[in-house]
């Protein structure tokens, strides 16, 4: 496939998702009940400073981060670094895993030619639902250890050099992205073809490498939103200074926001290209 | 997901959005640290600042007072009021302001000793030697361990030595000198020894005399051999012979006695990057 077709697929997948998505905008419940987990951990993290939350999150605070973070404003230098460890280790692997394939069932539901319903998908997603979470516990854990690597990495080569911190950033956001589009399609193959876990793994790597530029660029597309996000978050402490220690909770929630659409539109458009991909190729082999 | 449980976890944001609200100290902490930014940003303009400016900053620091009186950090909101009456000029109500401080808040011994300090200052502007002396008495006596306490017989020395009254100033300056040998005589280890060693070479350095600024920081450092002090004043020795007396042989004579009797200590590191840096620059003056 030259690039010309690349970008051809790219912007039909583009076209029949957002088509879809205004025919079922509710497609994208699962990412609002994300982000409401997200907000509700947000806030709890946020009240960690007050009684009675104090009592539970004031000793680990202290142990690890030390007692002025339990003080305004150092509360909020710590509130992101907290926040995005309960997102990645808490919230993504117990209940992104599971939404994300609710979504990619919902969307499978109408190309059965049946109304896409939240319940049936979700009730489906918690049947694999050990899988789901694995898949999700495989991602994070690659994207740690990469990222880690690659920051040890780049702290080496040019350990001299002030934008060393922004240069991680943007490569670990880019290597983010291509381990996403590895891993994207294994919740959907998880959920429509009741496969486990290495299977659909196996099956994932499999279709990704043969569509990868497709694939990558269907998730970077909305994940440079979030990109855009992150860059407001690196600024936090500008931020911080100019206007008020607070302005870290708008910064965080408009991450939540954003995430609605971006991880939403990156599912979408997976599912999307997998289903359609398959159904072309099922046709094709009939005649 | 049905509208029961979304109501739940509406209704828990909700509940945590109206704990927000009832936060006690936490209110205190973020409304102490907005003046407290608003009040530096007019230290640091205090000719352009309009006296609605400052009205409106003692206003804010006042409900800080009234609102949270026990609060630790009302005392210092109390001597700010104090201080933005005396940079306005505006005397006697900062000197009501600051009475305050030591009726209202006896158990802040820092703040009560600062505001003791500025009473006096105030009362020297005002040409009343005798009761600004009262007040530097009285700190001495009440608050003997606060640094205000032990800053007073340097800042009489020098406040003598700016009208010109030499003898004055001369014989505080000397009694300064053997009031902080005697602090750090006491406890050579103590976080206040190794501040009052400041104090003790702008003694020295006042008068720019050198050599007995050596004499005696050498003594400290013989009679306490292990102490942090003597760390300290064999720094400040090195830098004396190094910036002072222009002699490098010596300074990096007292260098070197440093690496060797402290191996443990923080400025090691930079004290071998400075003899490296030396010894490179040697070979490169012999070649």
């Amino acid at each position: 496939m030259g690039i010309k077709e690349k970008l051809g697929v790219i912007g039909y997948i583009i076209k029949v998702t957002f088509k879809y998505l205004l025919k079922h905008p509710k497609t994208l419940s699962p990412f609002v009940v994300i982000a409401l987990f997200n907000i509700l951990s947000l806030f709890t993290l946020y009240l960690a400073p007050l009684y009675p939350f104090k009592r539970i999150l004031g000793p680990p605070i202290v142990r690890f981060w030390g007692v002025k973070f339990l003080h305004y404003p150092y509360n909020f230098i710590l509130l992101p670094n907290l926040f995005f460890k309960v997102k990645n280790f808490l919230i993504n692997p117990l209940i992104s895993s599971v939404m994300i394939a609710v979504c990619a069932g919902m969307i499978y539901h109408y190309y059965l030619g049946q109304e896409p319903s939240f319940s049936r998908a979700f009730n489906k997603a918690l049947r694999r639902y050990v899988h789901l979470l694995l898949v999700m516990g495989a991602m994070i854990a690659l994207t740690y250890l990469i990222g880690r690597f690659i920051s040890y990495v780049l702290n080496k080569i040019f350990s001299d050099w002030k934008n060393v911190g922004l240069l991680n950033f943007v490569v670990s956001f880019f290597i983010t992205v291509g381990i996403e589009a590895l891993f994207a399609y294994a919740f959907l193959i998880i959920m429509i073809k009741g496969k486990g876990i290495l299977s659909a793994l196996k099956e994932s790597f499999v279709f990704s490498s043969g569509l990868f530029f497709i694939t990558y660029i269907l998730v970077l597309i909305p994940r440079l939103f979030d990109l855009a996000v992150g860059v407001l978050a690196r600024k936090q402490l500008y931020f911080m200074d100019k206007f008020i220690p607070d302005v870290t909770l708008l910064i965080i929630i408009t991450g939540i926001l954003v995430a609605i659409f971006s991880d939403g539109l990156v599912y979408s458009f997976v599912s999307n290209l997998y289903i359609l991909r398959k159904k072309a190729k099922d046709s094709s082999e009939k005649t | 997901m049905n509208r029961v449980d979304l109501t739940i976890i509406v209704f828990l944001l909700c509940i945590m959005m109206l704990l927000t609200g009832c936060y006690g100290q936490y209110k205190a902490e973020r409304e102490f640290w907005l003046t407290n930014r608003k009040y530096e940003r007019i230290l640091g303009r205090v000719d352009s600042t309009t006296s609605e400016e400052f009205e409106e900053l003692i206003v804010d620091l006042r409900k800080l007072v009234i609102s949270y009186p026990s609060w630790p950090y009302s005392a210092l909101a109390q001597l700010r009021i104090g201080n933005l009456y005396n940079i306005q000029g505006k005397y006697d109500k900062a000197l009501s302001e600051y009475k305050k401080v030591i009726e209202d808040f006896p158990s802040s011994t820092v703040v009560s000793a600062e505001a003791l300090f500025v009473m006096g200052t105030i009362y020297q502007r005002k040409n009343d030697e005798q009761t600004a002396n009262k007040y530097f008495d009285r700190v001495q006596q009440e608050y003997p361990d606060t640094l205000t306490a032990l800053n007073i017989p340097l800042y009489l020395a020098r406040y003598y030595k700016s009208k010109g009254r030499i003898e004055e100033s001369n014989l505080a300056y000397d009694e300064a000198i053997q009031r902080y040998k005697t602090v750090i005589n006491k406890a050579p280890d103590e976080t206040k020894a190794i501040l009052v060693l400041d104090y003790l070479v702008n003694c020295y350095n006042d008068r720019e005399k050198w050599n007995e600024a050596i004499v005696s920081l050498r003594n400290i450092a013989n009679r306490h051999p292990e102490s942090a002090s003597a760390q300290k004043a064999l720094l400040i020795i090195a830098r004396i012979y190094e910036t002072k007396l222009k002699d490098k042989q010596k300074a990096d004579a007292v260098y070197q006695e440093i690496i060797d009797k402290f191996p443990d200590t923080p400025l090691q590191e930079a004290l071998t990057d400075y003899f490296d840096k030396n010894e490179r620059g040697n070979v490169r003056n012999s070649q």
